[in-house]
């Protein structure tokens, strides 16, 4: 899931944490559609997503300097998405606006109906089951490091992973 | 459906998402240009959101410059930044966004009119010295509640050119490197001294009062440091007391215990902001004081029988108002809250130490 710095990042990362505007908009659109799929699938809502992206960007220059050369830019910058995605999420009534909403046919492409009752599923989820699934199943991320990202033990978070994906089955045959 | 797990895997990862909006970027570059930071957090750390644009960028303004109340000098949400919003955010950052030294001085300006008859009634003798800790919370969209830090307001009695004289410092918490020092006639409450060092010493702020004005100067240290001077004429009659320095209602300790509060009080006092640069917020203007009622209240350091005392200040962008609780017996502020848009901060006593030289 993992990629590590290039260095065109490299680059762009050093100038970010220089303070260049420019720098930052090359990250930006480098990386901001990742990110901004990775906050939308955490919050379920289009502003929610917009607003942790751009938290994430406006308070990445200074986050720059904890950021370490060697290490992998693209998971780091993830790792900091998620955080701030779920802080969102805590602190706040998740917004149900709906990823039902943005399927709809005016909104966005033909989808197949199994994919708009799984996107009402997914969103119907509770917060602490959804954001695993989403992590281990999209994002790839392991047990553990879901553990290190929402401070709960690693069977905690297979626990929840099994729960979350009983309910969206359950949730998907109660729909047909 | 009876998705295996790759397929169920495989149509998560087809959900449709919509486009972010094509402004974000640019919403983004001129959020950092108004100087608004993000503190995001680190790798393993507890989670903790410190959501700083707009609440931040208002609290640092104020906890920086010393300038009085952000909040009750100048939050407009929308837009129009004003150059002397510029000026606040350029001093907070340290940079040189200034107006040419010709249009920084002021020699006079007209404050607005208090709402209510200037507090004159007063008893300097209640005032006692002491140190006050304040926990500072902000609660966002009515949910989430963050403690943002502790604020401490130090008052001790000193001699200041023969005369008797509280000084008052505050110590902001971690937000801020500033350090700020007023120095307040015991006998009339009215602001003799005021210096701010901020910027890791880069920002220099002195204002020398007299009677019936007040004379400021501004020094910005560095490569391209600037000196700003400006002078301003105090209103009012020269018993009545003035505030300098009020960064929140919380600082209206040293005045609320010499108010003769009680049911259906009311009055205004004058409070001076920045005196140099031009801008939008005037640099003298009342906040109108009235208890609208008496309220129990339970803070860190105890319950305390309040009067509910009601604070507006009328500004250019239309009248702000906050709330500060005062203790009927002692008079300190024990409460004060402050509201914008999607927000409520506020201030709650922790403890309180009395000071040797009462």
């Amino acid at each position: 899931m993992c990629q590590p710095a290039g260095d065109t990042d490299r680059l762009a990362v050093e100038q970010t944490r220089a303070g260049s505007p420019d720098a930052l908009a090359e990250l930006y659109r480098k990386h901001a559609a990742a990110l901004y799929r990775l906050a939308y699938r955490l919050t379920g809502a289009r502003q929610d997503a917009e607003d942790v992206v751009h938290d994430v960007f406006v308070g990445l220059p200074e986050a720059l300097h904890r950021y370490e050369e060697h290490g992998n830019f693209v998971a780091w910058l993830k790792r900091v998405t998620v955080r701030v995605a779920l802080m969102r999420l805590r602190g706040r009534q998740r917004r149900r606006e709906v990823a039902l909403d943005a399927t709809r046919p005016e909104q966005a492409p033909p989808a197949p109906t199994d994919r708009i009752a799984l996107d009402a599923a997914l969103n119907a989820l509770p917060d602490p089951l959804r954001v695993v699934l989403i992590l281990k199943e999209i994002e790839g991320y392991s047990h553990a490091e879901i553990g290190g990202l929402l401070g709960i033990s690693v069977v905690a978070s297979r626990v929840r992973l099994n729960r979350a994906l009983k309910r969206l089955r359950r949730a998907l045959e109660d729909g047909r | 459906m009876n998705a295996s797990r790759d397929s169920l895997r495989a149509v998560l990862r087809e959900q449709h998402i919509p486009e972010p909006s094509k402004d974000l970027l640019p919403r983004i570059l001129a959020s950092r240009a108004a100087g608004a930071r993000v503190v995001l957090p680190r790798g393993g750390a507890p989670l903790v959101r410190w959501r700083l644009v707009g609440v931040w960028l208002a609290a640092a303004v104020l906890t920086v410059l010393g300038i009085g109340l952000a909040r009750w000098l100048g939050s407009e949400s929308n837009g129009d930044a004003s150059r002397g919003d510029a000026l606040y955010a350029a001093l907070l950052r340290g940079t040189v966004v200034w107006p040419a030294p010709g249009s920084a001085q002021r020699a006079s300006s007209t404050p607005r009119r208090a709402r209510y008859p200037l507090v004159v009634e007063f008893d300097p003798q209640h005032v006692t010295g002491g140190t006050w800790v304040y926990e500072r919370r902000t609660t966002i969209d009515d949910v989430l509640t963050q403690s943002t830090g502790r604020s401490t307001l130090s008052a001790s009695s000193v001699d200041f050119d023969g005369a008797p004289a509280w000084v008052v410092t505050t110590q902001r918490g971690p937000v801020s490197d500033a350090h700020d020092s007023l120095w307040v006639s015991r006998g009339t409450l009215r602001p003799l001294r005021y210096a701010l060092i901020a910027n890791k010493g880069r920002t220099r702020i002195l204002q020398l009062y007299s009677p019936d004005s007040v004379r400021e100067t501004i020094d910005i240290i560095g490569p391209s440091g600037r000196h700003f001077q400006g002078a301003v004429a105090l209103p009012g009659p020269r018993h009545a007391p003035v505030l300098a320095s009020a960064h929140s209602a919380s600082d209206l300790t040293l005045l609320t215990q010499a108010l003769p509060l009680r049911r259906g009080w009311r009055g205004s006092v004058y409070t001076v902001g920045l005196v140099s640069p031009g801008g939008r917020m005037p640099p003298v203007t009342p906040l109108d004081l009235r208890v609208t009622a008496r309220d129990r209240v339970t803070v860190p350091a105890g319950t305390f029988d309040c009067w509910r005392l009601e604070v507006a200040q009328p500004l250019p962008s239309g009248e702000y108002r906050s709330t500060a609780w005062v203790s009927v017996d002692q008079r300190w502020v024990v409460k004060a809250q402050d509201r914008g848009g999607d927000f409520v901060s506020e201030q709650l006593l922790v403890s309180y130490g009395a000071s040797p030289s009462r």
